[in-house]
């Protein structure tokens, strides 16, 4: 197709990373952070309101391994988010010579614009998943009686 | 009139004088009533929205105004306590829901095409009918409050203080369906800004080249489509409950907790739907100021969507005292401090910015500055009540009125001014007065910080939120005595802007298309702009299409003066989402009154639902009907227009 | 300056299917109705967690009715497919009797629905289930309403010789609408008629 502008396309290297790659790579790391949170979220107030009535101690019978099953889901979905962060790293790598100037300042060049863009999102959904990981090691489940 | 064409491609002309003529014939709007009513120019609509936010915002401040007077001294009888209640919750609707979030949409709405290069909004016609509903909303939330019955539970309104049981009259159903028509006109005018930004950029814009307040209005826009129907839903429900009878939110057979779930899944997402745009604004304005690009644009662009995405996981952080389980809790608490580091992002670029550039020191340029200021002490704060523990202590004190006013004030009314500042020479060709500007500048600076920092004092010191008045001997007066002040000074800073407003109009200084030197597209055209924005449609080759020859950073030039025309009717160019190729003609609306009938017609269903008068909402459905009928009706095709497909060329 | 700043294919004017922005507009529509659905459904789960079995009607639901219903529901969107693709390859015959036949399939949906309601032994009011039950089916039915009313205008439009093969936007964004109505159920179905099975 003869070109549609008489400036260079915004993205030469667009062949070179498939939009549904660069999709995934935005994608894996807010999708792994809501699951851990919403399962998360969901398992540990089950295990203290399994109805309308709290239950004071922890942990509650049939939910010894409640921080078991928690740790094990937020460690798939770091391994989602880092996937995420992997093909991110893989697409920025392969179009990071798209246009001159440098990609954080200048910016020119959309399909490194996107990477850049998925590198930086796993990063920072990794390291939130991180943050929501580390109560799963020292935050009780339920409500302590007093005393 | 040109024979019906089913494809063509489009001419290229160059900016004359002749081109402007034919382009004005083609978009002037109908004078008098009929057409003020049924112009959908987003320019026009971006105008009012602007003035009836700012109306709105000046309604809102006095009610402010009035309670501090009350709280000025312990024991004070000014305002009966069932008074002080609606008065601080028609303050938070006012300011949250009528002024915060439509005076973004005002601008957005003003600027979008202009900084996308386009001639108009996806959807012109939605965007009037955005107008409409969100005045019809505003009226019908104050309908209550002026008979004495406003909302009174907060603008928060939990269960069970909100339920029938506890509030029989009609304040709380006039707030329910009042904020149901309101998320109409919310989410009719996001989705307009969604296929906006994804359709209509001008060639060549691919989305690493729009301004970020383009990201800052997506952003909140797609935030809003997700977010709203929880709110709508929330007051449908509690509504039900009130009007029928069921069963949702009371304790003995449903959850109130329900009800606070549904709010803030909402709620959060909504508080960066009025702070991302303007903090869009603040990055697009300071470089200007700076005689720089922005530091960082991709962080700074990834920052505002991440911010929303987070801001969708944190909704319990204001549950934190409700006597959820600990661990339930803290995946909340880790989700709000995670948002941290998107906020520093951008708050580092700004600095940057002004660090590595060479600042001029003018009113917009102070405003945007301030609000760097006063974004960092109110994340602080907000950072310090993502932790439960500390939240346990400070909840429902008056640290947590400070930290949400540092962030609504300074994040938004600070943006805000300072966008009218920036802009005002672009909505009127005349620039508002720079002496003045500092003046008023100052004032509005020092009074918020003499009016909300010591408020973190009394929060601390265990004055609780929300309270009618104190006693004495509480150690608190002294305190608040200097809180009312700062909010004196902060009221006259706001009137002098009101003042410099008034007299610029009249008497500013002739702006010219490009008065601050900016580099972005909206500055490339006459100020005002023309009915049709560009007479020929731009195509851009950068970030900075006003400043390639200035920075040299690189060879591609854009154009401005030579571009499509597009001028059988009143047309534009739909682009491709991510690269913006040009891939078809898009013929625009004429003006109609349809949206204003639509926005009576649906009004009318809600004043039908709110009075049980039941044949007001079967008229105003009528009416609806009437108006999609009229909206949607497809156009005759052309005489010549071939039934089947031609053998392919 | 007299080189052309466009240089490419000739641009289609007017409303395409995918490409028009009425087809876009409808995608943010959905998905704000589907966020609503979303809402609607959690505030189903929500409550049947926290007050436990007590909420669950005893017996389960019958799918007696609701079952064919579903089918009839499914059936109604492959009608509207076909009726789309009639449009597409320009049989005007096709066009209106799919989309007539979804039209009539949605009415039908609605009616049974109606001997539904009537068959429940409980109201609206008698209980947080019920209020729950009524309230999410009776949003999904105006949504059905809505869909037959766009079906029905789109119908009468096409009837009047508005659309061809050419220019049939309209008839994609009406499709897409009813397709949506139409998955929406599945997730309403599968919530009060199959999750109790689950659940308790």
């Amino acid at each position: 197709m003869s070109s549609a502008f008489p400036q260079e396309h915004p993205s030469p290297h667009r062949g070179a990373v498939k939009v549904w790659v660069l999709l995934f790579a935005l994608a894996a790391g807010p999708a792994g952070w809501v699951a851990q949170l919403l399962l998360g979220y969901g398992l540990s107030s089950y295990a203290c309101y399994p109805s309308s009535e709290p239950r004071l101690t922890s942990p509650p019978p049939g939910w010894s391994a409640e921080h078991l099953i928690l740790l094990v889901i937020n460690v798939a979905c770091l391994a989602l988010a880092l996937g995420g962060l992997f093909v991110a790293l893989g697409s920025w790598r392969r179009s990071r010579k798209e246009k001159e100037g440098g990609a954080l300042d200048v910016g020119e060049g959309r399909t490194r614009f996107l990477a850049l863009c998925g590198v930086l999102t796993g990063l920072l959904f990794s390291v939130a998943i991180g943050f929501d990981t580390a109560p799963i090691l020292s935050v009780p489940a339920c409500w302590r009686m007093a005393g | 009139m040109t024979a019906w064409e089913d494809s063509r491609v489009p001419e290229t002309a160059d900016l004359t004088q002749d081109v402007r003529d034919r382009l004005k014939e083609i978009w002037e709007e109908k004078p008098g009533l009929l057409g003020w009513i049924s112009s959908v120019d987003h320019k026009e609509i971006g105008k009012r929205y602007i003035v009836t936010a700012f109306a709105l915002l000046i309604v809102g401040g006095i009610e402010a105004l009035i309670m501090r007077l009350q709280l000025a001294g312990p024991e004070r009888r000014l305002l009966s306590p069932e008074a002080y209640d609606q008065l601080f919750t028609m303050h938070g609707v006012t300011m949250i829901f009528l002024y915060a979030s439509p005076v973004l949409s005002g601008f957005s709405n003003y600027l979008w095409p202009l900084l996308l290069g386009s001639r108009d909004m996806a959807f012109p016609r939605l965007n009037a009918l955005s107008y409409w509903i969100y005045l019809a909303a505003a009226v019908f939330l104050y309908a209550g409050f002026v008979v004495g019955h406003g909302p009174d539970d907060g603008w928060f309104n939990y269960v069970p203080y909100a339920s029938r049981e506890y509030n029989p009259a009609f304040n709380i159903d006039i707030y329910a369906l009042g904020l149901i028509l309101l998320g109409i006109s919310t989410t009719v005018g996001s989705a307009n800004f969604v296929v906006t930004f994804l359709r209509t950029r001008c060639p060549g814009m691919s989305i690493n080249r729009v301004p970020i307040l383009t990201w800052g209005t997506l952003t909140a826009s797609v935030g809003n489509i997700l977010a709203v129907p929880s709110v709508s839903l929330a007051f449908f429900l509690l509504w039900m409950d009130r009007q029928f009878g069921t069963h949702f939110y009371d304790a003995n057979q449903g959850q109130p907790l329900l009800w606070q779930h549904l709010f803030w899944m909402f709620g959060h997402p909504w508080v960066y739907v009025v702070v991302l745009p303007a903090m869009g604004m603040v990055s697009d304005g300071l470089p200007t100021f700076c005689r720089r690009p922005l530091v960082g644009y991709t962080p700074v662009a990834l920052a505002t969507v991440t911010t929303m995405a987070l801001g969708f996981g944190v909704w319990v952080h204001h549950m934190f005292a409700t006597g959820l389980p600990n661990l339930a809790l803290s995946f909340f608490s880790g989700a709000s401090i995670a948002i941290v580091i998107p906020s520093a992002v951008a708050v580092f670029a700004w600095t940057a910015t002004i660090w590595t550039g060479r600042p001029r020191i003018t009113t917009p340029f102070l405003f945007f500055a301030g609000m760097i200021v006063l974004f960092v002490i109110g994340g602080v704060s907000g950072f310090m009540t993502a932790s439960a523990p500390l939240d346990w202590q400070l909840t429902d004190t008056y640290f947590v009125v400070a930290h949400l006013h540092y962030v609504l004030i300074g994040i938004n009314v600070f943006p805000v001014v300072g966008g009218l500042y920036y802009w005002f020479p672009k909505f009127t060709g005349r620039m508002l007065d720079e002496r003045l500007g500092k003046w008023n500048f100052w004032t509005m600076f020092v009074g918020f910080n003499v009016a909300f920092l010591p408020m973190h004092l009394l929060g601390v010191m265990g004055m609780p939120r929300r309270v009618y008045t104190y006693p004495q001997g509480m150690g608190w007066t002294a305190t608040n005595v200097v809180v009312s002040l700062g909010a004196v000074l902060f009221a006259i800073g706001v009137l002098l802007l009101l003042i410099n407003v008034a007299v610029s109009l009249k008497r500013g200084r002739i702006a010219g298309d490009n008065p601050w030197g900016a580099p972005t597209l909206e500055w490339a055209t006459t100020s005002p702009p023309p009915p049709y924005n560009f007479a020929v449609i731009p195509s851009v080759a950068s970030r900075h299409p006003l400043w390639e020859d200035a920075l040299g950073e690189s060879t591609a030039r854009s154009r401005i003066d030579h571009g499509l025309l597009l001028d059988r009717g009143r047309e534009t160019i739909a682009t491709s989402p991510l690269d913006a190729e040009p891939n078809l003609i898009l013929e625009m609306p004429a003006d109609t009154p349809a949206p204003f009938l639509l926005a009576v017609g649906l009004t009318g269903i809600f004043a039908g639902a709110a009075g049980h008068w039941w044949w007001l909402s079967g008229a105003g459905g009528a009416l609806l009907v009437l108006a999609l009928l009229m909206w949607f009706w497809p156009r005759r095709m052309h005489a010549d227009e071939p039934e089947a497909e031609p053998a392919h060329v | 300056m007299s080189e052309a700043v466009y240089q490419g294919a000739p641009l289609p004017v007017g409303a395409r299917r995918r490409n028009s922005v009425g087809w876009w507009g409808m995608l943010c529509l959905i998905a704000t109705e589907a966020s609503l659905f979303a809402y609607l459904l959690f505030s189903y789960y929500y409550i049947a967690v926290q007050r436990g079995k007590a909420f669950a009607p005893n017996p389960h639901p019958s799918m007696k009715l609701s079952g064919p219903n579903t089918i009839i529901l499914l059936a109604s969107s492959v009608a509207v497919w076909w009726g789309e693709e009639g449009v597409k390859k320009g049989r005007k015959g096709q066009h209106l009797t799919g989309l007539g036949a979804g039209i009539l399939l949605g009415v039908i949906f609605l009616i049974v629905q109606m001997f539904e309601w009537k068959a429940k032994g409980f109201g609206p009011t008698s209980g947080s289930y019920g209020s729950l039950f009524f309230t999410v089916t009776g949003f999904h039915m105006a949504h059905v309403i809505a869909g037959v009313a766009i079906l029905s205008a789109v119908w009468i439009w096409s009837a009047l010789g508005y659309f061809n093969q050419r220019r049939h936007a309209p008839v994609s964004i009406a499709s897409i609408y009813w397709h949506f109505v139409d998955a929406v159920w599945l997730a309403v179905f599968f919530t009060f008629y199959v999750s109790p099975y689950l659940m308790w």
